[in-house]
């Protein structure tokens, strides 16, 4: 069978060419992440890296750890829907194949091997792209202020050994369906003149459909008692899981949901009627281009607004804690503010870094607790702070789930070298931006200043105390919402950085996707197009047609990402809502990001859509000739 | 080449290579129950060349691929050769098709992206035997394409792909040899050279059934069975092309 393999291959390179750019770009993606991985690890034991870069690079390294599951889903994924098309298109040939006497077993094992040459020739390809491109996006990562860190390359074989073992197995998993699909076909398949796309979803279609389906309807039950991490889980979950199911059910959800908006404009063009047709009777082409943008707007919807709403829930936390009028960001004026009239307390907001449980580093407050509960209201909800000195710590609630820790728990830590067990005596409400996770006291260990917040005397109001810290410590002293509003957009600004990170190469993913369904679709469709043209279609009408298709699939897929994205966005507001009990919070839609991303799908098919017919024409005009 | 061998050893002429026994066949469709066969009981004898004739939608196309084992009847038993094709499971069925019988049809017979002697080559490949390369070449040959070897089937015209056709369906010598329409696009030489190859292929013992819409190529055949509404409404024996039409004629009124 690898004979017949081979010569298909040679034969119609174009579908493969989809499937073997679709693999090396994973191949690629997934050296480049273990490139970045390994940089991280080796410059990270480097003698020289102080503990905050220590802390930075550890950030770095189970981001890029993010980023290469991402890619690997989104890998495995495209590369099975490029093969399942593949083989949805060449129905007939097999058919033929089995009726001069090819048993199933032989059409799978032509399959496989279809996918073996092409995966080596992609792993091949994928490793050199993933090395050459590998320095580039270590340099990209400084330039763009991900870290100050330099990062030294690790030698080119560790990108290698992880990203060959991983382009076979996304080989193996993308073709194994498609194989055993390829297998199923009947030797009549050969007789039949178009094959009538029309696909009975498979068990395991049905089993993901049905999860999806009881994780959506359970935590719509539950919605009102999601606890803020649990939403959080669900965002990180949800989507994939809809996007599976929507990957494995798409010929069956996707061509009603493109056929319901393209319903408006059937009746008054008849590019948008032949359109519709289209989408209805090719249903592979349509549910293949509307599955990568499905899944990066499921996705990036998904992650783009639950960052934005956690930021302002951490706001809405800082503001509820708030007490202090103004702050001052530059600590060494303390003493001077302390004297001045106008001013009643004097916070001085301290941390230091320690390593905290096995190995991950924390920012430790060290608060004075008099002037911490004047000026950031800091009281126990649980326990009591009067118990907070020596070896015990106080904890912000959401440290409580993250951690796994309880009251009366302990905390191990090392302090000057020494190991320290902390006990937990306090559970302290949540205020990211105005004290960390865990808080202890002076007598345990120094912390370096960083924040002043200041209360006036009483008689004095908040804008002459302003005046008063401005005329000390200048353009450093601002009020406390000018200052939450300021970290606040540096918190918006690093999410976005590492969503660009973290959700670059899926896009890039999805868009090579988007791009090469498109492609393979309208060059499967080459002869039908030709009957239209013959039946009397403008070439201009041929164009809007496969504009108006090819919008119409991406719109489809659009709706069902973003309504993905929209019900998790809804249950993290629930749960926002629910934790910051009375307290209003700002609700920060990232519309600019959103639509870039909606934007960039739907272009990205149009103008793979006008390539087709461009093609399509010169090729015509080329065989007239 | 025209040596007569109906009478080799172990195949009398009276021997059956394809029984139908009350064959029905209904389709479920949106529109509703389509009635394809109705009731077909035949017994195709070894050695022997029948052609299928009947008006459009008749079940011509319907019936030969029950026989052929690419279907399941609704009711009734296929044998082939004596064995009941229903106890069989896919891969049984593909093998014996494959060992017994050999296909033509009107159009889409060959891999694109083989050459023509690949794809004369490729049931024996299968089938997991070495390929004899003077037997492939003398299959071309006999169908005329010695020449044409090398090419894959997008650059032949459709009467050199229905040749190569008919050069694998011979290549194999299956016991049964099916074609639905194989002359439909041939011109009239091609067509002839065909038709004989077909009559040859029947005097060397094996059995050919044929279906198509042309008397001139039924008149090769030894039986002529007429099909209408899904049943089985004439036979003729050793027609020339004048009484067929004629058969045919009155059928249609
Ligand atoms: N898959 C199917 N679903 C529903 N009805 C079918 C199907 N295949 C065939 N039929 C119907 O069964 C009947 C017999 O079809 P068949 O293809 O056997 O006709 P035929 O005699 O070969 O016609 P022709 O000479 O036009 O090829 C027709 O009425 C046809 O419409
Ligand atoms: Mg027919």
């Amino acid at each position: 069978m690898f004979h017949v393999s081979r010569q298909s291959v040679r034969a119609s390179w174009p579908a493969y060419a989809g499937a073997f750019v679709a693999l090396t770009f994973g191949i690629a993606l997934i050296a480049v992440t273990a490139t970045l991985i390994g940089a991280v690890e080796t410059t990270g034991t480097r003698a020289g890296v102080s503990s905050a870069e220590r802390l930075q690079l550890d950030d770095l390294s189970s981001m890029f750890g993010v980023m290469s599951g991402v890619s690997l889903f989104m890998a495995i994924f495209v590369v099975a829907s490029t093969f399942g098309f593949v083989v949805a298109t060449r129905q007939r040939e097999l058919g033929l194949l089995r009726l001069i006497g090819a048993t199933p077993r032989q059409v799978r094992r032509l399959l496989l091997g279809e996918a073996a040459l092409v995966a080596l020739a992609a792993t091949v390809a994928g490793c050199l792209v993933g090395t050459a491109l590998g320095p580039v996006a270590l340099w990209a990562l400084r330039a763009i202020g991900v870290t100050s860190v330099h990062l030294v390359a690790p030698p080119a074989w560790i990108a290698w050994v992880s990203a060959a073992p991983s382009g076979v197995l996304v080989a193996l998993l993308g073709c194994r369906r498609a194989s055993k699909r390829a297998a199923k076909v009947p030797p009549t398949a050969a007789l039949r003149e178009a094959s009538l796309e029309r696909r009975r979803p498979g068990v395991p279609a049905i089993l993901t459909g049905a999860l999806t389906a009881a994780a959506m309807v359970g935590t719509l039950v539950l919605a009102g008692q999601l606890s803020l991490l649990a939403a959080v889980m669900v965002a990180v979950f949800l989507p994939a899981l809809m996007v599976a199911a929507l990957t494995s059910l798409g010929p069956l959800v996707v061509p009603p949901v493109a056929a319901l908006l393209a319903r408006p404009f059937v009746e008054r063009s008849v590019a948008a009627r032949l359109a519709a047709g289209e989408l209805r009777t090719a249903v592979r082409t349509t549910s293949s281009v509307a599955a990568p943008v499905t899944a990066i707007a499921a996705m990036a919807g998904s992650l783009l607004l639950t960052l934005s709403f956690t930021v302002d829930w951490s706001s809405g936390q800082d503001r509820a804690q708030f007490a202090a009028p103004v702050v001052v960001t530059d600590p060494s004026v303390a003493a001077r503010l302390a004297a001045d009239p106008a001013v009643g307390v004097v916070d001085v907001r301290r941390t230091v870094s320690l390593p905290v449980g096995d190995g991950d580093t924390e920012d430790v407050d060290v608060v004075d607790l008099a002037t911490a509960a004047a000026a950031r209201r800091l009281r126990a909800d649980d326990g009591s702070l009067a118990d907070l000195h020596g070896r015990t710590v106080a904890v912000a609630h959401t440290y409580l789930t993250d951690a796994g820790v309880h009251l009366g728990g302990k905390v191990t830590t090392r302090i000057d070298g020494k190991r320290v067990r902390l006990r937990i005596v306090a559970v302290v409400p949540d205020a990211p931006d105005l004290y960390g996770n865990l808080l202890v006291t002076p007598g345990l260990v120094t912390g370096a200043p960083t924040q002043l917040f200041l209360t006036p005397r009483s008689g004095v109001s908040d804008h002459r105390l302003l005046r008063a810290a401005q005329a000390l410590a200048g353009g450093a002293a601002m009020t406390r919402d000018a200052w939450i509003d300021g970290v606040t957009a540096d918190a918006r600004r690093a999410n976005n950085l590492g969503l660009l990170v973290v959700l670059g190469p899926a896009g890039l993913y999805a868009g090579i996707a988007i791009v090469n369904a498109t492609l393979i679709g309208a060059a499967q469709r080459r002869r039908q197009l030709r009957l239209v043209g013959l039946l009397g279609a403008t070439p201009d009408q041929v164009r809007r047609t496969a504009l108006w298709q090819a919008g119409l699939t991406t719109g489809a897929g659009l709706l069902l990402g973003g309504t993905t994205a929209g019900y998790v966005g809804w249950l993290m507001r629930q749960a926002i809502t629910r934790d910051l009990a009375g307290h209003p919070a700002a609700m920060t839609i990232p519309w600019l990001p959103l639509l870039g991303v909606a934007g960039t799908c739907v272009g990205l098919a149009l103008v793979a859509a006008l390539a087709a017919v461009g093609v399509r024409r010169r090729a015509n005009a080329h065989s007239v000739a | 080449m025209t040596v007569q061998q109906a009478t080799a050893p172990g195949s009398t002429g009276t021997d059956v290579a394809v029984t139908l026994d009350g064959l029905t066949r209904s389709y479920r469709s949106k529109a509703g129950r389509v009635d394809a066969l109705r009731g077909i009981t035949h017994a195709f004898r070894s050695g022997t060349f029948t052609a299928i004739m009947g008006p459009s939608g008749s079940g011509k196309s319907t019936l030969l691929q029950l026989a052929a084992g690419l279907d399941e009847p609704t009711s009734g038993r296929v044998l082939i050769g004596g064995i009941p094709l229903g106890g069989l499971d896919q891969t049984e069925l593909t093998k014996l098709r494959r060992d017994t019988m050999g296909f033509v049809f009107q159009a889409y017979n060959l891999l694109d992206a083989l050459t023509a002697f690949d794809n004369v080559a490729l049931p024996a490949r299968l089938a997991g035997q070495r390929v004899d390369r003077a037997a492939v070449h003398d299959a071309l040959a006999r169908v005329g394409l010695r020449e044409l070897a090398r090419r894959r089937p997008p650059e032949l015209s459709g009467g050199q792909q229905q040749r190569v056709a008919i050069a694998r369906a011979l290549h194999v010598r299956p016991q049964v040899l099916f074609a639905d329409e194989p002359t439909g696009a041939l011109d009239r030489h091609s067509g002839r050279v065909v038709l004989d190859l077909l009559r040859t292929t029947a005097d060397q013992g094996q059995t050919v059934v044929m279906v198509t819409h042309d008397p001139l190529a039924a008149s090769y055949a030894d039986e002529v069975l007429f099909l209408a509404d899904g049943m089985v409404v004439g036979r003729l024996r050793d027609a020339d092309a004048a009484q067929i039409a004629t058969a045919m004629s009155e059928l249609e009124q």
